[in-house]
């Protein structure tokens, strides 16, 4: 994981020279990625939208105090499976902060332990086994982000989709009350629901 | 302070309504302006908080449409904004300026801003809110609102609540302000209402309601008990008046009042009716009514003189006749007392008095005076008579022998035979020398005629003689007459005569003495003199005593030019002087100062007690008798003083003023 470990670096809060330009560029995504109303359109990758959702999602959700060792413990996402995001949208996304904690990304395959994460992002290269590692995480406070369509039914917390071009999401809210988490009104309200869900 | 005239003449009442009224309308209408101004004060502030609050919460609600990039539950969030129907219109724009969603008809200019701004733009209001996530920026929300609309609609409301509540407070104002005014002004009003009633009917014995407490209790009842402090004080009033009105008709007379100028009467008193039969009113309505009703003849002089009298500003007396209205005539006295101011007249008052009675009863006094005067005269005669003729009829006794006995000798005269013997002679009136040589008769005759006329020689001394003797008794009556007279005094008996009357009474009784004693009389008599009082008898005694003392002067000093001169003079204010001057002899001044002394007399068959007895008659008459001459040859003059009879009649009042006391003489001269 000397990727990962790599990437397991805090960002110099420090400076503030340093960190406006990084929110220069990372508002620059931002309204790349935002503005358009279409991926193709705007010829905005998929990929990216995801990201930036991914990060809005630790904006609108709560978790337990004690999915946080200390006050300032970082804010972790990992990753399953192959990472679609690309090392600069990664730096970007590191470059944030989320809830006034600075974020961390954790990359490893399905049997890794993402207990210590706070969402979850699972790639389509997961595949089938995805069933085997919802099971393990199943009642930790850990948002699961999947991208495929039954990620969702299949016990998973939020699922991608793409629709008009546009990328939109599943919720399944069972799931996420089930794992102590607290989804706001507001993402529940932007989301497609799922209620069916086991 | 000028208070307008309608409200001073408005009725106490009103007065208090609109005095409880103008505070409490002033401060609701105050009250009122200021909840508005607050209102709206407040509606600015609400709406600029409630259009803020409306963003926050739409901004907030459009974070996650904005950031999980979904402008389509944007549109769903921000159409919320239905609910406030002030919000007219709303744009999300994102910081690249493009438009995320939209709401409402209007189209809004897009903005950025990372303020919070609050922007009034004319009728509307504009809100722009920078949405954040996270702390950061991701759009701009913009709200605009119709502000007037809200404005005028809130305003409306506001107003229309406010013009009730001050319609219903001003009329919940005007039924309280309505009673209380009745409470307070009742008591005023009742107040007013007996003061009014006092005034109109001047009925002092009704009294205002009492009130319990307060002012108005304490002014009701000192108005009670000023009502009753007058109504006492009128009882005493009516009741002195009715006393002193009592006095006034108890009077036996007209007591009167007029102005001085136009003698227009303010006060008759009642007794106008009972004595004269006219009715008060009469005089008081007219005031030429008194002057018509007295006595047609009186009208003039009572007319003059009371003017000229009135303008000296004195009291004074009147007395005339009034013509009753049942036709009497009343004999009146009217005494008039002048209020002068300035000096004139200005007010005149008078009593007049009834006096026919005393009239009457002087009258009769008067006559029963005379009457008496002349039966005591006739007593005095009588006696006078009866002495006289006891001594007369002695002297008679003689007198009528020598009458006899001349009756006698007169009888037997030898008269016829003269008569015989002369006719003898006549028939031998031819041959008388024959008859008287011849004839036996005649030869005889001459000696017969001889002795007839020694004959009656004798007889005619003898009746000489007898004559003398007569003569002698007729003297020593007319002595006796004489002395009766002067001792028979019919006196004590003063009457009011007139001077001149004494002296035309002694001139008659000498007058013909006068005439054969060849005496001129001269008169000088000084016009308008009063009347004295005297004994009349007395004073003719005096009077005839000084006449024929004169007479007697006169006869002695000449026999021609004989002057008695007769002169009633006043000398004093209350003497008046007889004086009988002759030319006669004269008084030696040795004389003059005895000429008063009893028994001196100059005369050889005077007594020598008529001067004297006179000077003493003077004085008990209250006058005097003094004499005068220059001396021998030079005339003399006796003056006889007699006082002034008092200038009214008894019954007259000491009151009568000096300067009026001729004026009342002729009048009292006039009535009687």
């Amino acid at each position: 994981m000397d990727h990962g470990h790599h990437h397991d670096v805090a960002v110099h809060r420090t400076m503030p020279n340093r960190r406006g330009s990084y929110a220069g560029i990372a508002l620059l995504v931002m309204l790349l990625l935002l503005g358009g109303s279409g991926l193709g359109a705007k010829g905005v990758r998929e990929h990216d939208v995801k990201a930036a959702f991914l990060l809005n999602f630790a904006r609108f959700v709560e978790w337990p105090s004690e999915a946080f060792g200390a006050s300032n413990a970082p804010f972790v996402i990992g990753i399953v499976g192959d990472d679609p995001f690309g090392d600069d949208v990664e730096t970007t996304i590191l470059q944030q902060q989320v809830k006034g904690r600075n974020i961390r990304l954790r990359h490893g395959n399905e049997d890794a332990d993402f207990g210590d994460c706070h969402i979850l992002f699972v790639s389509r290269s997961v595949g089938g086994r995805v069933e085997k590692l919802l099971e393990r995480l199943k009642g930790m406070p850990v948002l699961t982000v999947g991208e495929t369509d039954a990620f969702v039914m299949k016990g998973g917390g939020i699922g991608f989709f793409v629709k008009d071009g546009n990328v939109r999401f599943d919720v399944n809210a069972k799931v996420a009350k089930a794992t102590g988490l607290k989804l706001s009104s507001k993402l529940l309200a932007v989301a497609r629901l799922v209620h069916d869900a086991p | 302070m000028n208070v307008p005239c309608y409200f001073r003449s408005m009725p106490i009442g009103r007065k208090f309504t609109l005095l409880l009224l103008a505070p409490s309308i002033t401060v609701m209408v105050l009250v009122v302006a200021g909840l508005l101004a607050f209102q709206l004060r407040m509606f600015r502030q609400g709406f600029a908080r409630e259009l803020s609050a409306v963003a926050d919460i739409v901004g907030a609600n459009s974070v996650a449409a904005v950031a999980f990039n979904d402008p389509k539950a944007a549109s769903e969030i921000l159409d919320t904004l239905r609910a406030t129907p002030h919000v007219t219109g709303a744009v999300l724009t994102l910081p690249d300026s493009t438009v995320f969603a939209r709401y409402g008809t209007l189209t809004i200019e897009p903005s950025v801003s990372a303020e919070k701004q609050y922007i009034r733009q004319g009728a509307d209001a504009v809100m722009i809110q920078p949405v954040l996530l996270d702390g950061r920026q991701v759009a701009t929300l913009k709200l605009k609102s119709d502000y007037y609309s809200a404005h005028q609609a809130l305003m409306r409301v506001t107003a229309t609540m406010l013009v009730i509540m001050l319609v219903v407070s001003l009329g919940i104002a005007v039924v309280l302000s309505n009673w209380l005014q009745q409470l307070v002004s009742r008591p005023i009003l009742r107040l007013t209402q007996t003061a009014r009633w006092v005034a109109a009917n001047n009925d002092y014995t009704v009294r205002a309601a009492e009130e319990s407490c307060g002012d108005l209790g304490i002014l009701t009842r000192a108005f009670n008990q000023m009502l009753m402090r007058i109504q006492d004080q009128e009882t005493a009033l009516v009741a002195s008046q009715k006393k002193f009105e009592a006095i006034l008709n108890s009077i036996e007379g007209v007591i009167w009042e007029a102005d001085a100028r136009t003698w227009s009467v303010t006060f008759v008193s009642r007794r106008l009716e009972s004595i004269f039969g006219y009715r008060v009113e009469d005089w008081l309505n007219d005031p030429q009514f008194w002057l018509k009703s007295v006595f047609a003849s009186d009208r003039t002089r009572v007319t003059e003189t009371s003017r000229r009298l009135a303008e000296v500003g004195k009291p004074f007396q009147l007395e005339y006749r009034v013509r009753a209205k049942d036709g009497r005539l009343v004999h009146v006295r009217e005494s008039i007392t002048v209020e002068m101011e300035d000096g004139h007249a200005k007010r005149l008052r008078g009593l007049i008095v009834d006096v026919s009675e005393q009239k009457a009863a002087s009258e009769q006094v008067d006559r029963l005076n005379r009457r008496l005067v002349d039966v005591s005269r006739l007593a005095g005669m009588a006696e006078v008579a009866t002495g006289v003729l006891h001594n007369v009829g002695n002297v008679l006794n003689s007198v009528s022998v020598s009458v006899n006995l001349m009756g006698d000798r007169l009888k037997n005269t030898r008269m016829p035979n003269l008569r015989r013997a002369t006719t003898m002679l006549m028939e031998r009136n031819g041959t008388l020398a024959q008859f008287l040589t011849e004839d036996r008769q005649g030869k005889v005759l001459p000696e017969y005629l001889a002795r007839l006329a020694e004959y009656l020689e004798a007889e005619q001394a003898e009746m000489r003689s007898e004559v003398r003797q007569l003569s002698q008794n007729v003297e020593h009556i007319k002595e006796i007459v004489a002395r009766q007279q002067n001792y028979a005094k019919v006196s004590g008996v003063f009457e009011h005569i007139d001077a001149t009357e004494l002296v035309e009474d002694t001139l008659r009784i000498n007058g013909s003495a006068f005439e054969r004693h060849r005496i001129e009389i001269v008169r000088e008599y000084e016009p308008d003199l009063p009347r004295v009082v005297v004994d009349r008898h007395k004073a003719l005694q005096i009077l005839v005593n000084l006449a024929r003392n004169a007479k007697h002067a006169l006869d002695a000093a000449r026999s021609e030019g004989k002057v008695m001169t007769f002169r009633v003079k006043r000398v004093g204010e209350r003497v008046i002087a007889i004086k009988v001057r002759d030319n006669g002899i004269g008084i030696p001044a040795s004389d003059l100062v005895r000429v008063f002394q009893h028994g001196f007399t100059t005369k050889k068959d005077g007594h020598g007690f008529g001067l004297h007895s006179g000077a003493n008659a003077a004085r008990e008459m209250g006058g005097r008798l003094s004499g005068f001459s220059s001396g021998p040859g030079l005339g003399a003059e006796f003056t006889l003083e007699l006082p002034v009879a008092p200038a009214v009649p008894a019954a007259a009042p000491a009151a009568a003023v000096v300067d009026t006391a001729n004026e009342a003489k002729r009048l009292v001269t006039e009535a009687t």
